[in-house]
């Protein structure tokens, strides 16, 4: 056989094998096209509006990519030209959207009313995917220090977003950093890389601190040393520690509390807190209830908890038999004291507020919300 | 994807158009290369096997095309070349609801490598010119190499601009401006008509309007040997210049109306317009023709789109073809002598 020969033979089993992938299942070959369409875009370090274009193609009618941190506003029609914002309408709330996986209030829609189209799904997923990854990559704006502490506390963000942020920050990965969580009302940041973030217990002041630096803080909690590339962790179990801080112990290290991390979460997840729990609600009917308890679990003595507390012994002495009668607890016992010490620290857990001016255990009786 | 035309003959799955031993190439434009990854796949490099499969095609494509364009609300007027040769070649004659007296006249040479399509293929691009400029448009059914090898393709898109000089008064049509147009093959045959018109003592033209014309059968340019894979390759291009002039093909004595690339003199030619992309082996053949035209004092436009292959302007949603659109219609907007604006802006 000469070449030609078997090139033309190669030809037509090439041309053959092209025409049974043609007949596959049309379905599947949609979405494939769907995925490498998208994969494509990315591959090329395409800009953000191709893969909006690419969608509003795709799906036949208008889509959009909206991303306030980043201040993007995206709107194409159906044929890939950019258009205006659409107007505030019903419909608006009907169409197909997804949030980006990035902890941020962006999201991708398409404007699809009536019966959703097979793909509609995939084509969403993939829009979204692919804008999270752009955002991060191409950073439409020039990341500040806020942004890129974000990027580090979020456990969503990409390798690559986090390798952007600590470049921002001055970071290597390899440093050795904790987070330290405090108040978002105080006015002062614990180090320049520093943002306020909005957690399950109101706004919180997030610091990543490199190990060695000195910060004084009158209320915080800080999180175990790790790596800079793994802030986020560090994040978490500060927000933890500051969660269980009270008046009496106003800063806590991870350290300290680490075993309490399992209980708060389990907090967090469950609409019924443990009956100890809700036994210090419902003593805590005057000011001093709670730093008196906390002041009699943490001292051997009630002279150690009166000079705790600045009281003369005789006070804290009454007040204790008072609450040991309320509560029905010897609390002035090694049992007690640890079940106090439990109650106390999830109460703190499930009430502590931040970026309000209110905290447990401080002279204050306005509710808790 | 509604836009991707996948029976547009030149196909190919490729998304890249490196491979080991070639030598290097512009990379495609980002969204362009992500409209190939969703294609299907096509018949690629076509062969003069494939004829037969990829002309019925063109049929059906055809039969659909009238059907939209009378759905449009436009008016397709049938009437019959006369060739020199004794054939007779449909021509249509297109027009939209806002057609006047002063309607540009655009002639339409349909493209597909001198062998494949019809008066139909690429029937948007016209589409549009209807709309935008009222324009009426002229579209002719030349007869196909390799069974009507040069100079048969070349004289039957002349007769069908002779037939509009003579017999346009007839439907009302003033065809002393008329604009030549064609995309792909359609652009070399739009090229030689132009030449074609000036050696002949042919109607005075307004403009040619030549979309990634296929003007040189010699692939003597560093694009033609540039894009061995990919859409309208540098062997698929070999392909239907073998059609059209058989062993004539990249030799000493091929004529300027077969390959307009060929022609020596460039003086007395209507206002140009090319637009090629820059990753198509019709990019330096097209660079060559319009500065061909400047050193002869001729006014041309050339436009060469980073990224684009061949055909890169149907995939309307792009960036890059947006911005091809535009300035075809800026150029259209400056030689007809009228801002067109669609009905619908």
């Amino acid at each position: 056989m000469n070449t030609t020969d078997r090139l033309e033979r190669q030809d037509t089993a090439v041309k053959e094998l092209v025409r049974r992938l043609s007949a596959l299942d049309a379905h599947a070959s949609e979405a494939l096209k769907v995925i490498a369409f998208f994969d494509t875009l990315l591959a090329r370090g395409a800009g953000i509006e191709a893969f909006v274009r690419g969608a509003a193609v795709f799906a036949g009618c208008p889509a959009g990519l909206v991303h306030p941190r980043h201040q993007i506003c995206i709107r194409v029609d159906e044929q890939g030209r950019p258009a205006r914002q659409p107007r505030i309408a019903e419909e608006v709330n009907d169409w197909p959207c997804q949030p980006l996986d990035d902890e941020s209030d962006g999201f991708v829609w398409i404007e699809r009313s009536g019966e959703a189209a097979m793909h509609d799904a995939l084509l969403l997923e993939r829009l979204a995917a692919s804008a999270h990854l752009t955002i991060e990559r191409a950073g439409p704006l020039a990341l500040d220090d806020a942004s890129a502490v974000e990027i580090l506390l979020a456990a969503a963000s990409t390798s690559d977003a986090r390798r952007k942020a600590l470049r921002r920050l001055q970071l290597r990965e390899e440093s050795q950093v904790y987070v330290m969580a405090s108040d978002s009302d105080d006015a002062d940041a614990l180090s320049r890389r520093s943002a306020v973030v909005d957690t399950l217990v109101g706004p919180v002041r997030a610091s990543v601190v490199v190990t060695g630096d000195t910060v004084a803080r009158t209320r915080w909690g800080s999180g175990p040393e790790v790596m800079a590339v793994d802030t986020a962790k560090s994040w978490r179990k500060a927000l933890c520690a500051l969660r269980l801080t009270s008046r009496l112990q106003p800063r806590l290290q991870w350290g300290t509390v680490s075993s309490f991390g399992p209980l708060v979460d389990a907090i967090d997840n469950s609409d019924e807190p443990p009956p100890d729990v809700l036994l210090i609600e419902s003593a805590d009917r005057e000011p001093w209830v709670l730093d008196t308890l906390e002041a009699v679990a943490v001292t051997d003595t009630h002279r150690g908890a009166a000079a705790l507390l600045g009281l003369h012994h005789s006070t804290v002495q009454s007040r204790l038999s008072h609450l040991e009668e309320a509560l029905d607890l010897k609390i002035d016992s090694p049992t007690g004291r640890t079940r106090i010490l439990m109650a106390l620290a999830l109460h703190r857990a499930k009430h502590n507020r931040f970026g309000v001016r209110r905290l447990t255990g401080s002279h204050t009786t306005s509710p808790v919300p | 994807m509604s836009d991707i035309d996948t029976t547009r003959p030149p196909g190919s799955s490729s998304v890249s158009t490196r491979a080991a031993g070639h030598p290097p190439v512009p990379p495609y434009d980002p969204e362009l290369e992500a409209v190939l990854a969703a294609m299907h796949p096509t018949i690629s490099p076509i062969t003069l096997a494939d004829l037969p499969t990829v002309r019925a095609e063109d049929r059906r494509m055809a039969g659909e095309a009238v059907q939209r364009l009378a759905q449009r609300g436009f008016t397709l007027t049938e009437v019959t070349v006369d060739t020199a040769d004794g054939a007779q070649l449909p021509m249509t004659l297109i027009q939209g609801p806002h057609t006047t007296p002063r309607s540009p006249l655009i002639y339409y040479i349909h493209g597909g490598g001198m062998m494949l399509g019809t008066r139909w293929s690429s029937y948007e691009t016209f589409a549009e010119w209807i709309d935008r400029y009222g324009a009426v448009v002229a579209t002719v059914e030349y007869r196909l190499a390799p069974e009507h090898p040069y100079p048969t393709p070349q004289e039957d898109c002349y007769s069908g601009l002779a037939w509009l000089r003579e017999h346009g008064p007839e439907y009302g049509l003033a065809p002393d401006k008329v604009l030549v147009a064609g995309i792909s093959a359609g652009g070399g045959l739009a090229a030689s008509v132009t030449l074609m018109a000036r050696s002949r003592g042919g109607p005075s033209l307004a403009g040619q309007l030549l979309l990634g014309p296929m003007l040189d059968d010699r692939a003597v340019t560093a694009s033609s040997r540039q894009f061995t894979t990919g859409l309208w390759n540098s062997s698929e291009n070999a392909t239907g210049w073998r059609a059209l002039l058989g062993r004539l093909a990249a030799g000493e004595h091929v004529p300027a109306t077969a390959a307009p690339a060929r022609n020596a003199d460039f003086t007395d030619l209507p206002p140009t317009y090319i637009e090629v992309g820059s990753a198509e082996v019709f990019r330096d053949e097209c660079a060559a023709y319009a500065t061909r035209i400047w050193e002869a004092g001729g006014q041309a436009e050339l436009h060469v789109w980073a990224g684009g292959f061949h055909g890169f302007d149907t995939h309307a949603h792009t960036s890059v073809a947006q911005a091809a659109l535009e300035a075809r219609y800026s150029w259209m907007n400056r030689t007809l002598g009228f801002t067109g604006v669609h009905p619908s802006a």
